[in-house]
């Protein structure tokens, strides 16, 4: 295995799990760029769970979310909605689990979703003059 | 590659925008002020009905560019062909006037590192980044590809040139372009304690087809590139400095996150404006 080998498996290894001897790296080096990747998940779960923020706040959020991540793999811009979902099941209980249904049921592909929940009946759209989300919800 | 013959209708020097969507009455309020967009690719990846009818309209009244985060083109597992092949039918689509993506790797062994991994400043990785950018070429076209300096978190050790050095090389054995992120020099710069203007000084200005000029912030000790800040004079000196050497065909204000009002981000096109009027007054 060739030195650019080796550092990189290292590298993606201790990335994976937290920490580990990575060739040419400070161990508080490995822990930034962990810590940076980190970030950009954190912010991605945030924006895809607006409601679970808000009744959480910031920081329990941010701390219930930092507790699940730990036991994941990381993941890409291309994972972040899916992992939002799955923190979003992880938290239980009805906002969450609507949150969590919203999200899955309007995916990129999606242009048209409806998540039936109980009585409640939630629409969503995006429409095509200006690519924003549109919640609609129907009964009480 | 030099600057692409596409490049503008009238080869002038082009300022741009990274493209929010949430600021597009604005953006084409301000339209002749805006003159190319930068699109992220992974915005677009799926072309669904929507994302087209969006490309349609942008690519209408803007010169494009599209700016990738996934191909990992300096990683030893190579290309993801799925990943490149959806870029390939963006391109097809959106018809940019080059695309772009960062000189790092983002996986490895089956790993997404969720952040651009640095490379070793070494011949190996130069080689590997080649051969991953004539793979990726092959199978997304003839779009003119360019490849960003990204921040690094750190140094690798054992490196065998200067970062100015192994950009300028990477560039010339891949055969591509370079988008100047000056605001990731400037971050370099910080973290690395790392000298800009010298780092500036050794890349090829020929190569360079478009600079991002952005801000960041202090956390801590660290200095963060988060492009969330409007664009430090140390930036905007970068920014001079390259400018005096050769004005970039494309210069994009690349404000990712903090959305300000949209006239901040006029003003900062205005104020590259002026860096290139200011020079050629200077030069008359």
């Amino acid at each position: 295995m060739s030195t650019i080998d080796a550092y990189q498996r290292a590298l993606a290894l201790a990335i994976a799990h937290g920490g580990g001897e990575v060739p040419g790296v400070r161990c508080e080096d490995v822990a930034r760029l962990a810590a940076i990747a980190a970030r950009k998940r954190l912010a991605a779960v945030r924006a895809t769970l607006p409601r679970m923020l808000a009744a959480l706040g910031r920081e329990e959020f941010d701390r219930r979310y930092r507790a699940f991540a730990a036991e994941r793999m990381p993941c890409g811009p291309e994972g972040y909605r899916e992992e939002a979902i799955a923190f979003a099941r992880r938290l239980g209980g009805p906002v969450a689990r609507r949150e969590a249904r919203l999200a899955a049921a309007h995916g990129p592909g999606r242009s048209f979703a409806a998540v039936r929940d109980g009585r409640r009946l939630t629409l969503l759209a995006r429409f095509r003059n200006g690519s924003r989300l549109h919640v609609v919800q129907l009964g009480r | 590659m030099s600057a692409p013959a596409n490049a503008s209708p009238s080869s002038a020097p082009m300022y741009g925008l990274l493209y929010r969507a949430e600021q597009r009455a604005a953006l084409f309020s301000a339209r002749p002020r805006v003159e190319a967009l930068e699109l992220v690719a992974e915005h677009y990846l799926d072309l669904t009905a929507e994302q087209r009818d969006e490309l349609d309209l942008l690519r209408a009244h803007f010169p494009l560019t599209i700016h990738a985060l996934g191909t990992s083109v300096g990683s030893v597992d190579g290309i993801d062909g799925r990943y490149a092949e959806r870029i390939a039918r963006l391109l097809d689509y959106a018809r940019p006037m080059w695309w772009s993506d960062h000189l790092a790797f983002t996986r490895c062994g089956g790993v997404e590192l969720g952040a651009f991994g640095p490379l070793p400043h070494t011949r190996a990785a130069i080689e590997t980044v080649a051969r991953n950018v004539a793979r990726v070429r092959a199978i997304a076209g003839n779009t003119p590809f360019a490849l960003e300096n990204p921040a690094a978190p750190f140094a690798v050790a054992g490196a065998e040139m200067s970062p100015g050095a192994f950009l300028a090389a990477v560039a010339a054995e891949a055969g591509c372009g370079l988008v100047l992120d000056l605001e990731n020099l400037h971050a370099d710069s910080w973290n690395l304690g790392t000298d800009a203007h010298a780092a500036l000084a050794e890349i090829p200005v020929e190569r360079v087809v478009e600079v991002h000029l952005a801000g960041g912030r202090r956390i801590g000790a660290e200095y963060a590139d988060s492009h969330d800040a409007p664009v430090p004079d140390a930036t905007w000196a970068l920014y001079e400095a390259l400018c005096r050497r050769r004005v970039p065909p494309l210069t994009l204000i690349e404000r990712e996150a903090s959305l300000p009002p949209f006239a901040s981000l006029l003003r900062e096109l205005d104020g590259a404006r002026a860096v290139r009027a200011g020079i050629a007054a200077v030069a008359a």
